[in-house]
């Protein structure tokens, strides 16, 4: 975890949660990776942002993984991009990956408020 | 396993995906804001991340390394061509053998065969391989642990061809076999059909199957033979079927074994008790064979209150599995070695090309160095030295496969073996298997050691060194112990005048002749031959010098071959009576021993008047003859005891005649002379030195082999050192013109090189001497005509090792000159 000491800049994401942010963005309709990064990033207020260099890995691995499925489409500027659909798979994924993370973080704030 | 449908699928569209990865990523790249566009980083890189995750990278590697690898190996084609030849012959030869033995294995491909056992009659004390038409008939009929019993008797001789005048008769060996036999050994004809039960019965018409090579070479390979008929001993017998050649037993005729008195006149095979039948049986699921033993134990025991003459006492069926291997017999040991001595070519093969790996390795060292500074891993450098290698070694075991096909193709055109050239999977695995092996052998070992920090050849090359000296010498010291051995085996006297002897035997069991009968018939017989002319002498004896069968006793863990014969035994024999005195005509109850069983039985006292200890119990020793092999070629110490005949032992008798002159000329002579007694007869005339002659050709062929294997591992050797000395001559090139200008003289430049090659090189020879003297050891036992072996000979060793010392001198001859001849000049420039 690289927490960096100012809050309201920047943050590297939590390790392991990029798939989670993926699948959850993905969940409310298909986008594209550009879609997607700038999404996450605008949705977290801009906290969150996402490495070019993780996102395409992670896409790649959520496709062998059969959670999305990839498609493609028209831009608005009439380009050809392929935007990434959630499946049935993917949503289940997210539903169990969303209960673990809640389970660990109500774990981490029970400690973090014992201290 | 949905996961790997979608990589597979991956793989198969990878270039259009990845070309869309390329554009997806551009896309992303031109929608950020500009200022972060440096952000995005190394696009190639990024796409490379993405790939990884679908787990084909190694592929990629792999084709990579084999590129390179095809590179490096043409472009050092010397280095190539030396290891494929190196690594051809070490796979190729033992592959060879392995394909001529596979096909000996399989001969017959027998179905389900851990319940198919051979029968043989035992009892306390006594052993008999064979059995008789009535005893196959009982066991067929009451033993419940079996649900076939085969009969079969093969070899026997008979007389082929149209009985019309003119027509050159042809000898040719029949087989007779119960109809199971062929279902029951998984025969399948190589046309027509095999002999049924229907072919059993008393009015079917006489069928026939004919062998394979026999169909080709008699027949023509004509396939309208099928139906046709042919004369056995003058008999019509109808055609149905081939026997594929792959079937052990090479009988020329096949026919069902109740036939046998059709065309043998006058036999008496299905009811009397001396015929000699090989008995198999399958046992029934569930029966063990040591369960099989115990009922037999008691079924013979009622046969024996029938035939009180005929069994014996406490017999009982011994069943073994006819593809057990006893691991403490002679058959397995000699197999063993066989394997291991051929097996050890290939090791010697990939010692030798770890050398040359190693050596070669040191000259790339700058490579890897390149290679590693520029960030390469130590783990990829192996893998990429090792995939050279790997693909070396496959390359090899191709060209293997085909040099083995060659091989066996000559073979067959000798008619050596009948292996199929069409190499079957076995074949296949055991190549490719071998060629991995070899790769791992020769090739990861070097690569580590090329791949380390500080590349120095040190102790692997010692072991590598030291092994292919170590397997040349072995095979070194066999061959030439074994060319020794035959020498004196060629100038060993067997104890008897074996170059004028010739024996007949009438075969008058086979014709249903009774006791007395057939004595009257030897006495004629003996009477006739006795008037031709340069005739000798003539004796009567159960079996004849150095034929197939033999007799004896087992006592106290050795052999005592034995034979029953007449008072004129020694005379035409040539042997000579050393103590006592010879048999009285019609004498019982006494014995003859040579002074080899004496030494055995009595080392401390005299043997005459003393009782042969085994069963049944009783001759007395009244005479000590001379040491005579004479039932078994070449052996040095025979143990041979001699009783006098007894009247049931006619039938089976032979005639031993000893003439003046050449014993060949005999041969017709005497065929004529029996069968002018009665000419349903079909003798045997066997002339002694032929056989003699024969023992001498195996063990020339022992010899060959090994030699054959020697020399390659010589060579092997040779070329192994040769290539050492090189590379050590050009590593240290500047450092021997530095010697060379300092004043050193040429002994001392060939001291220098060969001074690596010391230690391996004693090490080697003395493991080899020991190895070689093991297996020698081995081959002693196992082939009998080697008996004489003696491991501890020095001359064989003093031989291989001045033959091996002449072995390195030539080896490094070449490179030795050139580091004598080194302008120190040019060599302190060199690099």
């Amino acid at each position: 975890m690289h927490m960096s000491p100012d809050p309201t800049s920047r943050t590297e994401l939590v390790p392991g949660t990029l798939i989670l942010l993926v699948l959850r963005v993905l969940d409310s309709g298909p986008l594209h990776g550009y879609a997607i990064a700038q999404r996450i990033s605008l949705v977290s207020g801009e906290v969150l942002r996402v490495e070019e260099g993780s996102l395409y890995p992670a896409l790649q691995k959520m496709l062998r993984k059969g959670w999305v499925r990839a498609e493609w489409g028209l831009s608005d500027t009439k380009r050809r991009v392929r935007s990434y659909r959630l499946t049935a798979a993917g949503r289940r994924q997210l539903e169990s990956e969303r209960a673990g993370y809640d389970h660990v973080t109500r774990a981490i704030q029970a400690v973090l408020k014992l201290a | 396993m949905r996961e790997l449908l979608r990589r597979i699928s991956y793989l198969w569209n990878r270039r259009r995906l990845e070309r869309e990865m390329a554009e997806e990523m551009a896309y992303h790249r031109e929608l950020m804001s500009p200022d972060r566009r440096t952000n995005f980083g190394d696009e190639l890189r990024l796409r490379e991340d993405a790939r990884e995750i679908w787990g084909w990278t190694w592929l990629d590697r792999l084709h990579q390394d084999l590129t390179y690898g095809a590179r490096v190996l043409r472009n050092a084609p010397g280095f190539t061509l030396t290891a494929m030849l190196v690594l051809v012959l070490g796979i190729g030869v033992p592959l060879s053998a392995f394909r001529v033995v596979l096909t000996d294995l399989q001969g017959g491909s027998v179905p389900d065969p851990d319940s198919l056992v051979r029968l043989t009659r035992r009892a306390p004390g006594a052993h008999a391989t064979n059995l008789t038409y009535p005893e196959l008939a009982f066991y067929a009929a009451n033993a419940k642990s079996f649900r076939n019993v085969i009969g079969v008797s093969g070899g026997n001789q008979a007389i082929f061809g149209e009985a019309a005048a003119g027509s050159a008769p042809e000898s040719i060996n029949v087989a007779f076999a119960t109809s199971d036999y062929f279902s029951e050994f998984g025969i399948v004809p190589a046309l027509g059909r095999v002999l049924t039960s229907d072919d059993e019965r008393p009015d079917a018409e006489p069928a026939a199957v004919i062998g394979e090579t026999f169909w080709q070479r008699r027949l023509g390979g004509d396939p309208a033979v099928i139906g046709r008929c042919i004369r056995v001993n003058g008999k019509l017998l109808r055609v149905v079927g081939v026997m594929p050649r792959s079937a052990k037993p090479r009988d020329e005729v096949w026919m069902p074994l109740v036939r046998q008195p059709y065309v043998v006149e006058g036999s008496a095979l299905l009811t009397d008790w001396n015929s000699a039948l090989e008995l198999y049986g399958r046992l029934r699921p569930g029966v063990s064979p040591e369960a099989s033993q115990q009922e037999t134990l008691a079924l013979a025991a009622s046969l024996r209150e029938q035939w009180p003459d005929h069994v014996w006492k406490g017999e009982y069926l011994e069943a073994r599995l006819i593809l057990e291997f006893d691991s403490n017999s002679e058959e397995f040991k000699m197999v063993l070695t066989s394997t291991a001595l051929v097996l050890l070519l290939l090791v010697a093969a990939c010692a030798n090309l770890g050398t040359l790996v190693l050596a070669r390795g040191v000259a790339r060292e700058r490579e890897i160095r390149v290679r590693m500074a520029l960030g390469a891993s130590r783990l990829r450098v192996v893998r990429q030295l090792f995939t050279e290698s790997l693909l070396l070694a496959v390359l090899s075991g191709l060209c293997a496969l085909v040099l083995s096909t060659v091989v066996l193709k000559v073979m067959q055109l000798q008619h050596i073996s009948t292996a199929s050239l069409v190499p079957d999977w076995r074949a296949i695995a055991a190549t490719f298997g071998a060629a991995i092996m070899a790769a791992l052998v020769f090739g990861l070992p070097a690569a580590f050691r090329l791949a380390s920090l500080v590349p120095r050849a040190g102790r692997a090359r010692t072991i590598y060194l030291g092994a292919q000296v170590g397997v040349s010498c072995l095979l070194l010291v066999v061959s030439s112990l074994l060319v020794n051995s035959r020498q004196q085996l060629a100038a060993r006297d067997p104890g008897f005048d074996y170059r004028h002897l010739v024996w007949i035997s009438p075969g008058l069991q086979a014709h249903g002749y009774g006791e007395p009968a057939a004595q009257a018939y030897l006495d004629q017989l003996r009477a006739r031959t006795a008037a031709l002319p340069d005739v000798k002498a003539t004796s009567q004896a159960c079996l004849g010098p150095w034929g197939d069968l033999h007799m004896g006793a087992d006592w106290m863990g050795r052999q005592y071959a034995g034979n029953c014969v007449d008072p004129q035994f020694l005379d035409t024999m040539g042997m000579r009576l050393v103590r006592g005195r010879n048999f009285w005509p019609n004498e019982n109850g006494v014995a003859l021993i040579n002074e080899a069983t004496a030494r055995a039985l009595w080392p401390d006292e005299d043997a005459l008047g003393n009782s042969l200890p085994w069963n049944p119990p009783g001759q007395t020793v009244i005479g000590v003859v001379q040491n005579a092999s004479t039932a078994y070629v070449g052996d040095p110490e025979p143990l041979e005891f001699y009783l006098p005949p007894s009247r049931t032992d006619a039938p089976g008798s032979v005639l031993l005649v000893r003439v003046s002159g050449s014993p060949r000329d005999f041969v017709r002579r005497l065929q004529e002379t029996a069968r002018g007694l009665d000419e349903r007869l079909q003798p045997t005339v066997q002339v002694v030195t032929d056989r003699y002659d024969r023992e001498v050709e195996r063990a020339t062929a022992a010899l060959e082999v090994i030699a054959i294997l020697g020399t390659v591992a010589i060579l092997l050797s040779v070329i192994g050192l040769a290539g050492l000395a090189g590379y050590t001559v050009a590593q240290r090139t500047r450092e021997i013109g530095l010697r060379i200008a300092l004043g050193a003289r040429p002994s001392h430049i060939v001291r220098a090189i060969l001074a690596p090659m010391r230690r391996p090189i004693v090490i080697g020879f003395v493991c080899g001497a020991l190895g070689g003297s093991a297996v020698a050891n081995v081959l002693r036992t196992g082939i009998p005509t080697m008996s004489g072996l003696n491991v501890f000979d020095p001359l064989p060793y003093v031989m291989a090792m001045a033959f091996f010392a002449a072995v390195v001198a030539l080896s490094i001859l070449a490179p030795g000159r050139r580091a004598t001849r080194i302008n120190p000049i040019q060599a302190l420039r060199h690099e």
